[in-house]
């Protein structure tokens, strides 16, 4: 529980420092909604608290280089196409953030999981 | 009208798969915080009880694995002199029966029994009842003929039995043949998922948990009450689950039971057994979503549980429909209940938080399992998901049309075994 309040405090501070760069703001609500469900999901599991903060550092720099790319992406095609795009755009943004956001939290697995690997990971496979 | 009623069909849709979603979720809370309280409070039953045991293994043409299960047979710790091992060779083409005659003159506890054409081929059910008829146990086992278990299974499941209101048990499946290729890598991803969370949880929360057709066993007595395998049904294990429950008893898992599998090794056999057990899933549902409904055996949580269970395989349809639906609902703007700002914010939560539920599941049993690599494959589970929506709505198309025709449409397309995980036997062969 103290783990995962120490990194809500440090996923606050990272939307507020990006906050105080002026990132538009559908780029700070995604890191606003990456930082809690990241932190539910990955700080309860057994692991040092440095690796899940290195993780959820590196979580957030993604997640503002995804975002902010998507941001000027639809930018850019909303001013040549009209606002039913943007609307599908927006429709599929969560989606393309799911994807991300699995295969990172996947790979942020990893760094957690006690080496105690059976079977196949055991060998030369 | 029309819109009116798109709305209520997508509404109802995404309650419908929330459910799904929450569900996932729950389970893997439940096994996050609670598993080791689970395994240090599990008394593990009683090791000391050793009753009579018969174990059925219907075989048809798995000449290629069927040596590898009988030689593990003669391997296995528990007392032979309490053990029947049946073999059921139904209609085989190939040398499996020859196999197990050699098995059976060198054991007098194998049983070899031959099917003709006339009797034989008509599916697991079948085969099984068929072997049911010569089992002399107190306990009867089933274990499919690509399996490979551990030496001492037989006691890890058994000693449950000890607890009088046990009448069921179920063990784990593990892929044998994960790292052949990625189909294999996936499916034994989905196994994690299934058995390491999903069942245990079930099982310890007091819901319906899932005999899986193999690796499990029952009380003679109770599969003589139930009259045995529904040769209708298409899936007999999911099947005989809802009968037991229904009747009153419960299927306790047990996770240390591990049994090692031959997965499927390309995507037209995983289409092909996917396809079965989604259609025999839809009969079920047909055939117990109502009396899941009624019975007075069950509690209001088992009843609901029971119900997302028998209706898993319509999940990927209601998902494909609900896309359809949405887009020219929200896309084009046509919603008149739901104000923008709801729409966004709901589409938001479900698409990123709520469909991580399932990829949840999975990376905590993998992590859970003490495995290092296997999770980065996850996201790849999103294709296989993918996959199954033409799978399971060709099922439900043609489960449908044979319903509207009469006809009865139950061909078993057994699953080929060409033996892939018998180079890797040598891993697990010390367990």
């Amino acid at each position: 529980m103290k783990s995962m309040v120490f990194g809500l405090v440090i996923g606050t501070l990272m939307v507020v420092f990006f906050h105080l760069l002026y990132v538009p703001s559908e780029v700070l609500q995604a890191l606003l909604i990456f930082n809690i469900f990241f932190v539910c999901v990955y700080f309860p599991l057994n692991g040092p608290l440095k690796r899940k903060v290195a993780v959820l550092l590196a979580g957030n720099v993604i997640c503002f280089l995804w975002n902010m790319m998507f941001s000027i992406f639809v930018c850019a095609v909303s001013a040549y196409l009209s606002g039913d795009f943007n609307a599908l755009l927006a429709f599929l943004n969560p989606l393309l953030n799911l994807l991300w956001m699995v295969s990172f939290w996947s790979i942020g697995l990893t760094f957690l999981a006690e080496a105690k690997p059976e079977g196949w990971e055991k060998g030369a496979h | 009208m029309l819109i009116e009623f798109l709305e209520a069909l997508f509404l109802l849709s995404t309650m419908v798969m929330a459910a799904y979603l929450i569900r996932h979720y729950l389970f893997t809370i439940a096994v996050l915080k609670f598993g080791k309280k689970w395994k240090t409070a599990s008394n593990h039953g009683n090791a000391s009880y050793q009753p009579t045991v018969s174990i059925l293994i219907p075989a048809r043409n798995e000449e290629h694995v069927i040596g590898r299960l009988l030689q593990r047979m003669t391997e296995l710790t528990y007392p032979k002199d309490k053990l029947q091992v049946i073999v059921i060779d139904d209609a085989s083409r190939d040398g499996t029966g020859k196999i197990a005659e050699q098995y059976s003159e060198k054991y007098s506890y194998v049983k070899v029994i031959h099917r003709g054409e006339h009797e034989g081929g008509r599916g697991k059910a079948s085969a099984l009842n068929a072997g049911l008829k010569h089992a002399l146990g107190e306990i009867v086992l089933c274990f499919d003929a690509d399996y490979y278990p551990q030496k001492d299974i037989v006691e890890k499941l058994v000693k449950e039995f000890a607890d009088p209101t046990v009448w069921a048990v179920q063990g784990r499946v593990v892929v044998l043949n994960e790292p052949q290729n990625v189909v294999t890598r996936l499916v034994a991803l989905e196994r994690t998922g299934g058995y390491r969370v999903d069942q245990e949880a079930r099982d310890r929360l007091g819901l319906i948990t899932q005999f899986g057709g193999t690796v499990g066993g029952f009380r003679r007595q109770l599969l003589e009450k139930l009259g045995g395998w529904d040769e209708q049904m298409l899936a007999e294990d999911t099947d005989l689950t809802f009968r037991i429950y229904l009747a009153g008893y419960k299927v306790k898992y047990v996770l240390d039971a591990e049994c090692y599998e031959e997965a499927v090794d390309s995507w037209q056999a995983y289409w092909r057994q996917r396809y079965r057990w989604a259609k025999g899933h839809m009969q079920c549902a047909f055939k117990h979503a109502l009396n899941l409904l009624k019975s007075d055996k069950l509690t209001l949580i088992q009843k609901i549980d029971g119900l997302l269970l028998l209706n898993v395989y319509f999940m990927p349809i209601l998902v494909f429909t609900s896309w359809i639906v949405s887009i020219p609902l929200f896309v084009l703007k046509f919603c008149r209940w739901l104000s923008p700002f709801w729409v966004a914010a709901s589409i938001s939560m479900y698409s990123a938080v709520g469909n991580f539920a399932p990829f949840y599941e999975v990376g905590v049993g993998a992590y859970l399992d003490g495995r290092t690599r296997a999770q980065w494959l996850i996201p790849l589970l999103a294709f296989t998901f993918l996959y199954n929506v033409p799978i399971c709505t060709k099922a439900f198309l043609d489960l449908l049309f044979s319903k509207l025709i009469g006809k009865n449409s139950n061909h078993w397309d057994k699953t080929a075994h060409f033996g892939n995980g018998n180079c890797y036997i040598a891993i697990f062969q010390k367990r």
